[in-house]
């Protein structure tokens, strides 16, 4: 025996023993069960409550009193539609006196097509639903959201669990084929469903192992979602707790056998597979879907038009000037830029500097204000702004600033400087008599000195060796390096096409150094002095001509950078157009987020263009010979190794739950034509069949958990050993057939259950003797406290400030994320398309479920996108949760516009806001003591409107926002 | 109501998976009879007696070529440009690869021995070389898949599929937290991007989320939403918070069973903490200069790892258990993949790291943290000694899923010992091969941690790290 085997056969049969005799009782059929008899019979609502009571009433237990009707309205409206009830409907509900009131609510939430976009999600956790197939590069699925949408709508619908079971497995194999012809195509939905056995993560296939994963994947999760057996499991080894022997696993796999997935598009370097046709098939889709794609092609022009009109209003056309910008630095991307023209070809001599606490700009001793500055954030900080300085750079500027075609180079620099501090207005006037006599008409014979004091740095292109006992170079050479005058700093440029040309200014002896498309770069150390400095100035010494052509001096570092330039017009061509809107406060947050989305969009257009084809992740069986494979040897395969086989199988159900290894029978058409179809069909039959003992059991304890926070078995997609001795097993088999014979309408049994007085209990009673038997609410004496999902705290947050966008449906949404964090795991390009606008506040259901990326604020709240096909989520509470909701931007954005809405509705009065803010977020109104208190922590504000926006932010922050009772 | 039956009731909630409080890390550290085991969840149990409290794991994205850094095969350069020995195993997963010559391609560098333990190095770690006496080496270690994806997962998570825990997070949940105001289990990656997977390489799987690794940005707060995105002051935070914290009291006097409840407001005091931790973690302004060169950060090329070292450092003197430091980027010049000149590349990468690491083991020493801490060294995979297709001017390697060289230092590393071996030309293990996932269960082992038995039930199965099997390597441990 190997160590492997050894070991597992050790941790197999450590804990739960060998075998047990006989089959187990998930495995046997269920039993019709006659709801019993108890003696406090009032409180029966339906038989569920019996089961319930009875229990119960054993332990010597009582059902709590029943919750008032503001915890029921509350309790309903998140547990059926996943969002709270506005103040109206709270007030409707609790003053409608009728006998019927909560069963109207009840049936009118589960028509209301929100109900489909709270309990889809549950489906997608066990679908292990994502719109990227993971791995690396994690490459798109264009297609996936359609089977979300598919999801969507079969619960909106009703669909029956049965077929809603074989769409999903066998959506192609729904026609039998009577005689010859062509093979029927699948209608569009059942396309659309067969995501379902595609959504696996995938990398870079391997040929036969890969497809052994797959089919393998396929097999487990099948028999975890919906038979709630782990036959997983049983891929490598016999499973130790259940009757699932290895070979009953190779027996199920070998029904997904015969599946052909689509070979990948040209083009697709992840060769993930390619996708089939489905026709939009949802009434108004596919016009939905024509008016997108319209809408998506006209980005760019939109985008050009808001520019322009931009760029107009802020008479940035081609102005010319000179500047500054910090790029990622820790004070954020600022920008800088002065209006003055100076593209006169006159010597002119440009100040940057800083105190350290804020940045000021002089161009020929005009500061900023004089020459009608745009500014951003004017946070100063010097070089130490830059994080991890690596080098120097000077000449053709960051960020593209292309010359004009065919001007060629007219803008020249003769000299940069460096000093340690801010100049006085002494030492600018000195600058101002250097430049002018050096560079004057005529010059002077003997030009004076630069202001020594504090230069820590000199770039001077009359002496570009810093050696004055040498020549400088042949007005026209190119030169390859510039070294400053005071360290020995070296700038170098190694390509010899981009080398600068030295040449004289015009009307003048002296020399300068013309960028044109050229730049020079040093290389620094740490201990270059003035890179952590956080005070000091840069002179830049220059002429130029033509409007648009940009160069300056930058000091970069690990992904920022600040540069000081000169002539940096903004055009249409790229460079400082788009940080001189973002910074601009002429420009609104709403314009400036709507530029952002388009720009983005506009990256999206293609990509956005390819998930409006008809198309679905789909795939089918093969054609057979002599077209496609035919049904291959099944085997097992030993340890799981994709290229150990043994013994051969054939088809056939898991011998737990039939008693034996024989075949399946596979209805093949009566010519035998298509010998690789129906292979699917019949698993899904056999599973969606109402004498198959897991199926029903399976979702209705599924539905239980997610009604009551437990499943009646605790592990939700384990029914086996492991999974325990269900807590109800007679009310789940009442479930199961019951749910069998509504015709498997899941909406029937949600009304069953949230009828019951078993659901309708008090959260909040407490008693010493049930606390004392049943310590943990097993048998439900109380209703259980329910933490929010992570979608329905951000959807009721959306609700609550007024924001939510209640779209149905349609492509995955890409909410802004805190600090371009998307930017941090891209592979080429970052795949979130960031939506500041209404799109990007529809229902969290919606949102791109990235493998690499989960929304940090989601993640916090234990919704993870899904790897692996999960039945249940954690509940966790961490110091992250806290910060992502308290510090973090999207729930600081909507409380601003929560207050915005308490003062639209209560006016300037503090009492009705608090009031109000109360009323918006927790469906109630505030305590007396609340309510001096919040008027206490309102009036005692420094800022008056902040305290509102404090007040919902405490609110969006508290415990009753995020527990149900 | 009796206070410890109700801390037994809300932490047999926390084993079975629902209600779990990630904050149960401080309420163990508040009981200490947490340590038992229910359902097969198990949190907070030391099982054995090891020095070693915190791991940083050191991780070099693209798969380290083993012949070109720490192991010397002189054959190997004398074949160079000839075609592997026909008894040369090349088969398994590099049988795809079958269909084309196998060229031999020598290491361009020169081996030195070094330390009493006379292991060999390649010149490119003239700084780690000078620690040989202090490293355990395993050699030829196998994964299960020769893609980046799967075999980064494998490495890092014990799965090639994605959806497991990560190494930090199976010790953060083995053993706790001891610093409360910061997390558990820190990330730091490249500054220059992510690696393979993205977070995947540090989540928390199935686990609860206080087990995720939380990444340290290069950029902007070193957490995410560190400071108020409002802008609110310290001051008026804590006004807030105070008035916060009075409405979720009285929300709680109406309430019964109020573990969660009191957890949450507890995590808005531990959140507020951490905005004053995070910040002085990451002030390198108080390291003396001497410090700062002696982990490289005084030279552009090896100034972005050395930062990620030192800061390493100062995390495992804050008591932070995981440190997970990832060095290289997907894909390109970045990445250790090199598939072509393997000479260029090596030089690039060895030179980006070498000087970093050496000072975190000297600076780990001189402070007596070596002694509490293990350093782990891997990549995903190792590299084949030979260039598929004819010979070229700067000639690559390629994937190697059999052939993963690892080191670790530090806590009961018996300093200087070596498991495993290669063949004479690196391509696989020399018998038996080591899994990778024998060398996950020395790594919990050498935490005090007997993988065994550190188990969490989900979805039906007791999952581990070391999944269906895992030895514990005890040729390196003292």
């Amino acid at each position: 025996m190997s160590i492997k085997i050894f070991i597992c056969f050790l941790i197999c049969t450590g804990i739960a023993g060998t075998w047990a005799d006989g089959k187990e009782w998930a495995f046997t059929s269920p039993l019709p069960q006659s709801p019993p008899s108890v003696k406090n019979s009032e409180r029966i609502s339906n038989p569920i409550d019996a089961f319930v009571l009875r229990k119960l009433e054993a332990l010597g237990l009582e059902f709590s009193p029943e919750a008032s009707k503001r915890e029921l309205v509350r309790r309903l409206y998140f547990d059926l539609i996943g969002l709270p009830p506005s103040w109206d409907e709270v007030e409707r509900f609790v003053n409608d006196t009728s006998p019927n009131a909560y069963e109207n609510l009840a049936d009118q939430l589960l028509n209301d097509s929100r109900y489909g976009e709270k309990w889809a999600r549950y489906w997608l956790d066990l679908a292990r639903y994502a719109d990227t197939a993971g791995y690396e590069g994690d490459p798109d699925l264009p297609h996936a959201w359609r089977y979300r949408d598919y999801v969507i709508d079969s619960f909106n619908r009703d669909k029956p669990y049965d077929l809603f079971i074989k769409e999903q497995i066998a959506g192609d194999e729904f026609d039998q084929i009577m005689g010859a012809g062509e093979i029927p195509l699948p209608n569009p939905e059942q396309t659309v469903a067969l995501t379902f056995l595609r959504l696996a993560p995938f990398t870079e296939p391997r040929g036969d192992e890969t497809r052994h994963e797959m089919l393998s994947e396929m097999t487990s999760t099948v028999g975890s979602v919906f038979l709630g057996m782990t036959v997983g499991c049983a891929k490598c080894h016999d499973h130790k707790y259940d009757k699932i022997p290895t070979k009953d696993f190779y027996r199920m796999k070998a029904f997904f056998s015969t599946i052909q997935i689509m070979p990948p598009e040209r083009g697709d370097g992840f060769q993930i597979g390619g996708s089939l046709p489905a026709k939009f098939y949802r009434k108004g889709e596919s016009e939905w879907a024509q008016q997108k794609r319209k809408q998506i092609s006209e980005i760019p022009k939109e985008l050009d038009r808001l520019e322009k009109e931009l760029q107009s209003r802020l008479s940035i056309s081609n102005q010319p000037g000179f500047g500054l910008q910090t790029i990622n630095a820790p004070s954020g991307n600022n920008y800088f830029f002065s209006l003055k023209d100076v593209t006169d070809e006159e010597i002119h001599y440009a100040i940057s500097e800083s105190d350290g606490a804020r940045w000021s700009f002089f161009i020929d001793n005009y500061s900023a204000a004089q020459t009608a500055s745009l500014s951003g954030k004017n946070i100063g900080d010097w070089f130490g702004d830059v994080l991890e300085p690596q080098y120097l750079s000077i000449g053709e500027h960051h960020g593209g600033m292309n010359k004009p075609s065919g001007l060629g180079h007219k803008g020249q620099i003769a000299e940069v400087l460096i000093y340690d501090h801010p100049l006085s207005d002494l030492e600018k006037r000195k600058m101002g008599e250097y430049v002018s006599h050096k560079y004057g008409q005529p010059e002077k014979i003997k030009a004076i000195a630069a202001p020594g004091n504090g230069l820590k740095f000199w770039l001077d292109s009359s002496d570009i060796d810093a050696d004055p006992k040498t020549s400088n170079p042949e007005n026209g050479s190119r030169i390859g390096e510039w070294i400053d005058k005071v360290d020995g700093i070296k700038f170098k440029q190694i390509y010899i096409g981009k080398r600068p040309i030295i040449n004289t200014f015009k009307g003048s002896k002296r020399q300068a150094i013309g960028f044109d498309n050229s730049y020079l770069k040093a290389t620094l150390t740490s201990n270059t002095s003035f890179s952590n400095d956080q005070n000091g100035a840069i002179v830049i010494i220059f002429n130029s001509l033509n409007k648009g052509e940009g160069y300056g001096f930058e000091l970069g570092g690990k992904n920022s950078f600040l540069s000081t330039f000169v002539n940096p017009a903004a055009n249409t061509n790229g460079g400082h157009l788009e940080e001189t809107i973002l910074l601009s406060d002429q420009v609104s947050q709403e314009e400036k987020d709507k530029y952002k989305d388009l720009k983005t969009a506009a990256r999206f257009t293609k990509q956005n263009l390819k998930r409006l084809e008809p198309m679905a992740m789909s795939l089918r069986h093969s054609f057979g010979p002599p077209y496609e494979p035919g049904v291959p040897t099944s085997r097992v395969m030993i340890r799981g190794e994709y290229d150990n086989p043994g013994e051969i199988v054939e088809a056939g159900f898991p011998s737990a739950i039939t008693g034996n290894q024989n075949p399946a029978k596979i209805r093949l058409d009566p010519f035998k034509r298509w010998p690789t179809r129906s292979r699917r069909m019949a698993l899904a039959q056999w599973i969606a069949n109402k004498e198959n003992p897991l199926t029903a059991r399976v979702m209705m304890n599924r539905l239980w958990l997610w009604h009551f926070g437990q499943g009646i078995v605790k592990t939700p997609s384990d029914f086996g050993q492991l999974g325990g001795t269900p807590s109800h097993p007679d009310l789940l088999d009442w479930l199961a057939l019951e749910f069998i014979q509504s015709n498997w309408s899941l909406k029937k049994m949600h009304k069953l259950m949230v009828m019951s007085s078993t659901y309708r209990q008090s959260s909040m009673h407490g008693s010493l003797m049930a606390e004392k038997v049943d310590p943990e609410n097993k048998f439900l004496w109380k209703f259980r406290r329910k933490r929010l999902e992570a979608e329905a705290v951000r959807d009721s947050v959306l609700f609550v400030s007024g924001r939510l966008n209640s779209e149905l449906f349609g492509l995955p949404i890409f909410p802004p994320l805190p600090d371009g964090i998307e930017e941090s795991v891209k592979y080429s390009n970052s795949k979130w398309n960031t939506q500041h606008g209404p799109e990007g506040r529809k229902r969290s259901i919606y949102i791109y479920q990235q493998r690499t990326l989960t929304m940090p604020l989601m993640q916090s709240f234990d919704s993870l996108v899904c790897e692996e096909s999960k039945p249940l989520r954690q509940n966790s509470i961490t110091a992250l949760q806290a910060l992502a909701m308290y510090n973090g931007p999207f729930v600081n954005l909507e409380a601003k516009h929560f207050a915005l809405r308490v003062k639209g509705i209560a006016g300037n009065q503090i009492e009705k806001q608090v009031e109000t803010a109360f009323r918006l977020a927790l469906g109630r109104n505030p305590t007396a003591k609340e309510k001096t208190r919040m008027k206490n922590f309102i009036s005692n504000s420094p800022v008056e409107g902040d305290a509102i926006e404090g007040l919902c932010r405490i609110l969006l922050n508290s415990n009753e926002f995020i527990y149900i009772d | 109501m009796n206070p410890n039956l109700k801390r037994r009731n809300f932490l047999s909630k926390a084993w079975n998976g629902i209600g779990y409080l990630s904050l149960a890390s401080m309420l163990a550290r508040e009981n200490a009879s947490a340590n038992k085991i229910d359902k097969g969840n198990n949190i907070h149990v030391a099982h054995l007696p090891r020095k070693a409290k915190n791991c940083i794991f050191l991780f070099m994205q693209g798969g380290v070529s083993q012949m070109d850094s720490f192991e010397y095969k002189p054959q190997l350069s004398k074949l160079h440009g000839k075609p592997i020995p026909a008894d040369i195993n090349v088969s398994g997963e590099l049988q795809g690869r079958l269909s084309f010559e196998h060229v031999c391609v020598g290491s361009p560098f020169g081996f030195k021995k070094y330390g009493q333990s006379g292991r060999y190095f390649s010149e490119l770690f003239p700084n780690l070389s000078q620690h040989a006496d202090e490293l355990a080496f395993i050699h030829g270690i196998k994964t299960d898949n020769q893609n980046h994806g799967p075999s980064t997962l494998h490495v890092t998570t014990g799965s090639q599929f994605p959806g497991s825990p990560s190494v930090g997070s199976w010790i953060n949940y083995g053993l706790g937290t001891e610093n409360s105001n910061l997390p558990g289990y820190v990330v730091i990656q490249d500054p220059r991007g992510a690696p393979v997977n993205g977070a995947a390489v540090w989540a928390n799987g199935y686990l609860p989320a206080a087990h995720q690794g939380t990444l340290l940005r290069s950029k902007g707060t070193p957490i995410l939403n560190l400071t108020n995105a409002a802008g609110l002051d310290f001051n008026k935070q804590r006004q807030e918070l105070d008035v916060l914290k009075w409405l979720n009291q009285k929300h709680i006097d109406s309430r019964k069973d109020i573990d969660d409840l009191e957890a949450r407001i507890r995590s808005y005091e531990l959140a507020f903490r951490m905005q004053m931790a995070a910040p002085e973690l990451m002030d390198l302004s108080s390291e003396p200069q001497q410090i700062k060169s002696l982990y490289g950060m005084d030279d552009s090329r090896t100034a972005g790892f050395g930062r990620q070292c030192l800061l390493a450092r100062r995390l495992v003197e804050r008591g932070v258990r995981h440190t997970l430091l990832i060095h290289g980027v997907q894909i390109g010049g970045d990445s250790w993949d090199d598939h072509g000149n393997v000479k260029g590349g090596m030089i690039k990468h060895c030179r980006e790291v070498d000087k970093p690491i050496s000072g975190l083991i000297t600076d780990l020493k001189q402070s007596g943290l070596l002694e509490e801490t293990l350093v782990v060294w891997a990549s995903e995979m190792g590299r084949t000694p030979f260039k598929n297709g004819g010979m070229v001017n700067n000639p690559g390697r390629e994937h190697n899923s059999y052939g993963l060289a690892m080191w670790m230092a530090g806590g009961n590393v018996k300093a200087g010992a070596t498991a495993g071996e290669t063949d004479a030309f690196s391509l696989r293990s020399v018998g038996e091969p080591i899994h990778i996932r024998d060398v996950h269960a020395t790594i919990l082992d050498l935490m005090g941690l007997k993988h065994e038995q550190l188990t969490y039930l989900h979805a039906g199965r007791i999952r581990k790290l070391t999944d269906i099997g895992g030895r514990v390597i005890e040729e390196i441990i003292s």
